[in-house]
């Protein structure tokens, strides 16, 4: 156990050259199950019901990006030495961005041309004038303006595409020099990076989620989807770990002692996510003012009441006494199963956001069905940029100096 | 306690166990691993930090801590909502003792099941029990606090804080024997193998520490005598000691009181001239009471309101005078059907009250105040005062269907007093002082609304009531052309 670090390394280290190949097909297939889900979307007059679905697709693939960005951010600031093993894993998670980015680009034609058919306020503007006479829609009108959200949304997307960027640039020249310098590099722009990313992560789902309905309005939401999306990255995080250590990769970096690590704080981040829900819900249960309870109105019609109770047991009751148990926790198998599971509700929880808001009168099954068509196919594209960007590199940072402490980490 | 001082007794040692000394960390688990595998279980390790691997090598068992903290969190989490929904929720008729609950509508939340209000408590008892189960349950697992430990007698354990490594192998042990165990360890590689007895002496408290205490415990009584002794018979003349003299004693006059500093004397200022006191100053009498003239209100208790004299039976002065044209039997025998509307049996005061001739009716005046001007925008005043104070009760189009009435009938059925309709006949030809003077005192269920709603808004309010009154009353013609086509019969 002490020993690893001198022992004889026979696990690979360094992902091939051809992954980027590999990647090609479920990137071709994501784009053609897009394709497929628009054209049912088109062909069939749910053309809401798809903008709302690959709304979701998009929202899940940019979550789990900014999730593993927020894993790099952390660990650098914290000074981590656990995840040391598993950070390049998170950054080229984090690299895949600017695919989400890509995504996002029909989303912002169609806000900027006028389209309503995802956010209603884009459709109230005709011709650079707010046509509306509601009185709260005509006072935020100043901030839901097609040009002013196309502007943010360019920003969001290139301080996340920035910062993943440097930290990936600066974490593979570490591998080749200098590594005490990158490591301090790295570590003093995460100082500056955190603060960004608090403000960008919470405006980005005010923008892009918060003002489907644009009535409506909390606090907590921007924290609501960063404590989701972090989950969402942990349990991905380990997941292609043991998808690495099934192909013979990072066998020995990777042990018991890191899963049961990410375990942890995956465990951390089901309560959070409760604790952040909860509280969003209470305050406007308790007040019950008719501007806030709008939202959680919606969300009562429907089947949307017993979907949220899915997400109560589901992202929040079940995960936590499932893996509450350290021996749960050090289980790896199991572990799998439960980040997999994580994955799942946490799609739900986002859907939960997203699909409710669809204004036409539709059958929620085919709603949800194009939900998991346009995921699938995201999810697609977001596999085939994460194999092309780790191609070639190593899948750990071998020349960082907190590399020896993390190889022999032992959770007491 | 102290006879254990005495040595003369031949006391036996008894045996705790062998302390060996190991060289290093790894040589440590070697030999835990040998001592475990030869059979030994009742070893422990003791090390100046945290040995990877130890726990296997001893065979440790898993701590049971995790339960009891689990059992203490899910103990917390019931405990919390029981708690709650035992005394929120429900009531219990026959309950022992009165250990009954209340029935709380929470925010007015349906039904006593208000899960969301229980979860915090829950929250926070599951984590304070949880706390509790796992600080405690680590000292009393780990048989702390403990006062004293045999090994720390050893010269040589003292090491373990620094660089020594040691195994304990217990006198417990069903495989301990003084001899084989010692060269047992010796053979494992131990560098030094020594044994631990129990002390036969030294373990009393010394005597001192009883005298010390008994000199502290003495004096600390003085302080609190004294006190009783001064308390008990004074004889000092000074003024006593005041603590917050600031407070005592304030830079102030209170009422009535003499000053210096005016010519006359007083320190209470007459008001100046040209000033209106609070409250004072209502001169126009229709406008501020909705009556005709000054006669018509009684100056003894101008502001109570005409329910108070009603419910007393007209045994305190009547705020109103007695009208001379009281044909015998008054108004009030109008006012009831006009105020309850549904004429509810337990509203039957006013009816008393008109039995015994007291409270009759003064002169309302039926006109709007000369002093308001009647617009547009004075209705569409009324109208939003309306919406804010009134509608939720009375409903937005005055039919005593407000959304607190439709709720609280739910709730409540037939005790429940309903608002009244504000278009029976009785209200609407109803002159507009009374109706003033009921939205400016209450009546029977209804409050007061002086504190919310100025004189010059409650008569808005009723310029609006009147509007509503005729729009129920209205004929298709009576809207004007153009509107009629915007506004199909929905309205």
């Amino acid at each position: 156990m002490a020993t690893l670090v001198n022992q004889d390394i026979n696990e690979t280290r360094q992902a091939s050259h051809g992954l980027a190949t590999a990647g090609l097909a479920p990137g071709l297939i994501g784009l053609a199950l897009l394709g497929v889900a628009a054209a049912i979307g088109y062909l069939a007059g749910l053309w809401q019901q798809f903008a709302h679905a690959y709304l979701l697709a998009v929202m899940y693939v940019t979550s789990l990006g900014v999730g593993g960005l927020f894993f790099v951010i952390g660990h650098h600031l914290t000074g981590g030495r656990w995840g040391t093993t598993v950070r390049r894993l998170a950054e080229v998670t984090a690299g895949t961005i600017w695919v989400s980015a890509l995504l996002y680009i029909p989303i912002l034609v169609a806000v900027l041309v006028g389209s309503d058919s995802l956010y209603p306020w884009a459709g109230l503007w005709v011709e650079g004038e707010f046509v509306s006479n509601d009185p709260i829609l005509r006072s935020k009108s100043v901030y839901l303006e097609p040009t002013f959200f196309a502007l943010r949304t360019v920003i969001y997307f290139g301080l996340w595409i920035w910062m993943s960027r440097t930290m990936l640039r600066l974490s593979v020249k570490q591998d080749q020099s200098d590594p005490m310098q990158r490591a301090k590099s790295m570590q003093w722009w995460a100082g500056p990076m955190v603060l960004i990313y608090a403000l960008s992560m919470n405006f980005a789902a005010f923008d892009w989620m918060m003002s489907l309905e644009p009535h409506w309005f909390s606090t907590m939401f921007g924290v609501y989807f960063f404590t989701g999306s972090f989950g969402g990255a942990l349990a991905l995080t380990l997941l292609i770990a043991v998808a690495a250590q099934s192909r013979g990769a990072l066998t020995q970096s990777v042990t018991t002692e890191h899963l049961h690590d990410l375990a942890k704080l995956m465990f951390a981040f089901v309560v959070f996510w409760g604790y952040i829900a909860f509280s969003q819900y209470l305050l406007i249960w308790y007040a019950a003012i008719p501007e806030e309870t709008l939202w959680y109105d919606i969300r009562q019609m429907g089947i949307w009441p017993y979907w949220g109770l899915g997400l109560v047991f589901g992202h929040l009751l079940i995960p936590f006494l499932g893996f509450m148990s350290r021996a749960m926790r050090r289980n790896r198998s199991a572990m799998t199963g439960w980040a997999a599971w994580m994955l799942v509700v946490h799609w739900m929880d986002l859907a939960y956001l997203v699909l409710p808001q669809v204004r036409v009168e539709s059958n929620v099954g085919i709603t949800l069905l194009l939900g998991l068509l346009t995921t699938a196919g995201a999810l697609g594209v977001f596999a085939w940029a994460w194999m092309s960007s780790a191609a070639g590199k190593w899948l750990l940072p071998v020349q960082d100096p907190r590399l020896p402490l993390a190889l022999s980490y032992h959770n007491h | 306690m102290t006879e254990t001082h005495d040595t003369d007794e031949v006391i036996q040692p008894k045996r705790l166990g062998l302390l060996a000394q190991f060289a290093g960390p790894d040589e440590l688990i070697a030999a835990a691993e040998k001592a475990t595998d030869e059979g030994y279980r009742n070893v422990e390790a003791y090390s100046p930090f945290p040995v990877i691997g130890i726990d296997e090598a001893l065979k440790a068992k898993g701590t049971v801590l995790p339960w009891i903290v689990f059992a203490m969190g899910l103990t917390g989490c019931l405990v919390g909502l029981g708690m709650q929904l035992y005394m929120n929720a429900y009531e219990f008729a026959g309950a022992i003792w009165g250990l009954s609950g209340y029935h709380y509508m929470i925010s007015g939340k349906p039904g006593p099941w208000s899960i969301p209000a229980f979860i915090p408590v829950t929250f926070e008892l599951t984590i304070l029990l949880s706390a509790f189960g796992a600080f405690f349950g680590m000292l009393v697992l780990n048989k702390l606090p403990r006062l004293f430990n045999a090994l720390f007698r050893s010269n040589r354990f003292a090491d373990a804080t620094t660089d020594g490594f040691f195994l304990f192998v217990e006198a417990t042990d069903s495989k301990y024997a003084d001899t084989e165990t010692e060269a047992f360890l010796s053979s494992i590689g131990a560098t030094g193998v020594e044994a631990i007895d129990e002390p036969t002496s030294g373990h009393a408290l010394p005597n001192l520490i009883f005298l010390v205490g008994a000199a502290v415990g003495t004096l600390a009584l003085l302080p609190p005598l004294y006190l009783y002794y001064v308390w008990a018979a004074p004889t000092s003349t000074a003024p006593r000691i005041s603590f917050f003299k600031d407070m005592e004693d304030q830079a102030k006059y209170k009422a009535q009181n003499t000053s210096t500093l005016f010519e006359d004397g007083r320190s209470a200022r007459p008001p100046i001239p040209g000033t209106i006191a609070r409250g004072s100053g209502k001169d126009d009498i229709p406008l501020y009471y909705g009556v005709q003239q000054e006669s018509d209100l009684s100056a003894s208790n101008a502001a109570t309101p005409a329910r108070f004299a009603a419910f007393s039976g007209g045994k305190t002065p009547a705020r109103f005078v007695q009208q001379t044209e009281s044909d015998g039997s008054p108004d009030a025998g109008d006012a009831a059907p006009g105020d309850d509307g549904e004429g509810q049996p337990q509203d039957a005061q006013p009816a008393d009250a008109g039995a015994e001739g007291e409270a009759a009716e003064p002169n309302w005046v039926a006109e709007f105040p000369e002093a308001l001007k009647i617009n547009e925008a004075f209705v569409e005043r009324g109208q939003q005062r309306y919406n804010i104070h009134c509608a939720a009760c009375h409903g937005l189009a005055g039919n005593g269907d407000g959304l607190v009435s439709q709720r609280a009938q739910k709730v409540s059925g037939a005790s429940w007093t309903p608002p009244t309709n504000l278009h029976t006949e009785a209200v609407v030809t109803q002159p507009v002082g009374r109706i003033f003077d009921t939205i400016t005192n209450g009546r029977r269920k209804m409050p007061g609304y002086a504190e919310h709603i100025t004189p010059k808004d409650r008569w808005a309010i009723i310029l609006y009531m009147k509007a509503l009154q005729r729009s129920q009353n209205a004929a298709a013609g009576d809207v004007p052309a153009e509107v009629r086509r915007e506004q199909p019969s929905a309205s």
